[in-house]
């Protein structure tokens, strides 16, 4: 009996070998094969003047929109600072390699800025994302900022903070948790609209740009949030 | 010769964790600093009203607020939930604000590594609650340390020594636009008042975006104001 075993040993274990093998299975198709293109990249159109506050002139990209939330941009008083607000324009003759950039340090109250394209909307699930150049000062944050195509308006947790020089940062929407934004004072928004948007609907995205929810403390280095450039990564998705 | 060889580890063991501080240097644990203030504030009495200096349950203290105009910033107590503590809320500030607490009688010296604030807060959406100090000098300061969201209320501890500065408006409650960067090193030995700022408004009624403190403790050696240099 004991001389058997190892032959019937070997016998199971060449009948488990010798099973039929599975259908192979076709090889998977990652999420990371379908990346989304590049949707949009907006790196301003400087006018010349140092600062200024920003407008519609100051958008390179024919098929975008700006659209600003909060106290809007203004200038009322060309030989001083009194009547500054919103988000400026801004690129400086030093130093030499300033960017055109949006600044909020005029910003007297919370504000923010999108980009709508006028043709389509932007799908932002799976491997959507943003990458910006941006530069903070103080304790600011800069957030990124959506309005979805019903209407709300989401900001996100994501938050790029102070760092000495110009930083390009790249984040993916997927990872995101969201609160919505009152579009009128840019706070969270409140009561029964307060607490986290948990799976917003990303697929059709009608406006994203940043927001920095802290008023700025004015021209020069206080407190404020720079945005050279913005790209956003999507899948566009025709308007009817 | 092994029994000798374990007497001699044993001994020189002995020694190293018996080695005492050479006379003269101070070891900042053996000289952990006192509670120099707790504030918990008082029940006001209704759901929430402006705070004031009469909520201050600490006789010694005055209440400041800092900020554009008439700044909002409220005390509160709810009868829901049961646990609801008489707590500082910002929610209610239209624009940036900032408060603090002041010793009558002592200045508080918060240099050192072991000195500490400690509090319970909770936030609300993105809000960032941050310690504020106002140096004998009348420099005021933001800190670095934050608080944010939490779903319930959160006690913390933090030594002011870990904190990095920069110097707040406290006009406008900002950071101060013509003192830009980091204030390293400032002098901590004398400090006028202590408090907090989030650096923004509140989302009004309800929990959309605010800073809500419970209570505040500040561990430093007290320095009486009486000692203070004259000044020409």
């Amino acid at each position: 009996m004991k001389s058997k075993l190892p032959v019937l040993f070997a016998l199971v274990s060449y009948a488990g070998l010798a099973q039929p093998s599975a259908p192979a299975r076709a090889p998977q198709d990652s999420p990371e094969n379908h990346r989304p293109k590049l949707f949009f990249r907006e790196e301003w159109k400087h006018s010349g003047i140092p600062e200024h506050p920003m407008s519609q002139e100051s958008v390179a990209t024919p098929n975008l929109e700006i659209k600003f939330y909060g106290e809007k941009p203004a200038s009322s008083h060309p030989d001083g600072h009194a009547g500054d607000g919103g988000i400026w324009d801004n690129k400086r003759a030093q130093p030499l390699d300033d960017p055109s950039h949006a600044f909020t340090g005029t910003c007297n109250r919370p504000c923010g800025a999108t980009f709508r394209d006028k043709n389509n909307y932007v799908d932002m699930t799976g491997f959507a994302k943003i990458v910006w150049r941006v530069k903070t000062e103080g304790f600011h944050v800069l957030r990124p900022m959506i309005k979805l195509a019903d209407g709300t308006v989401l900001v996100g947790d994501h938050s790029d903070s102070y760092t000495p020089d110009w930083h390009v940062s790249d984040f993916t929407l997927y990872d995101l948790r969201w609160r919505r934004l009152d579009p009128e004072r840019v706070v969270t928004a409140t009561s029964n609209l307060a607490g986290w948007v948990t799976n917003p609907d990303l697929t059709k995205v009608d406006e994203i740009g940043f927001v920095d929810l802290m008023p700025g403390s004015g021209h020069g280095n206080g407190g404020w949030s720079d945005l050279a450039w913005m790209e956003v990564w999507g899948t566009p998705v025709k308007r009817k | 010769m092994k029994a000798a060889a374990g007497w001699i580890l044993l001994g020189v063991t002995v020694g190293a964790f018996g080695q005492t501080p050479p006379a003269g240097r101070v070891i900042p644990e053996d000289h952990r600093p006192p509670l120099f203030l707790r504030e918990t504030w008082k029940d006001p009495g209704v759901q929430e009203t402006p705070v004031k200096q009469e909520h201050l349950t600490n006789p010694n203290l005055e209440l400041k607020l800092y900020g554009p105009g008439s700044v909002d910033v409220r005390i509160v107590h709810h009868q829901s939930p049961k646990d609801d503590p008489t707590y500082i809320w910002s929610g209610s500030a239209p624009a940036n604000w900032a408060l603090t607490l002041r010793d009558k009688n002592n200045y508080v010296d918060l240099s050192g590594p072991v000195a500490k604030i400690r509090w319970r807060t909770k936030e609300a959406g993105f809000h960032l609650l941050r310690p504020v100090v106002k140096l004998a000098d009348g420099t005021m300061l933001v800190g670095d340390h934050v608080e944010s969201y939490t779903a319930d209320w959160l006690e913390t501890e933090f030594s002011l020594a870990d904190v990095r500065w920069r110097s707040l408006d406290p006009k406008e409650a900002v950071e101060t636009r013509t003192e830009p960067g980091w204030k390293m090193n400032p002098d901590l030995s004398r400090v006028d008042e202590v408090g907090f700022t989030d650096l923004t408004r509140g989302s009004g009624g309800g929990p959309g975006g605010g800073s809500r403190v419970d209570w505040i403790e500040v561990y430093g050696h007290p320095v009486p104001r009486a000692a203070e240099p004259q000044r020409r």
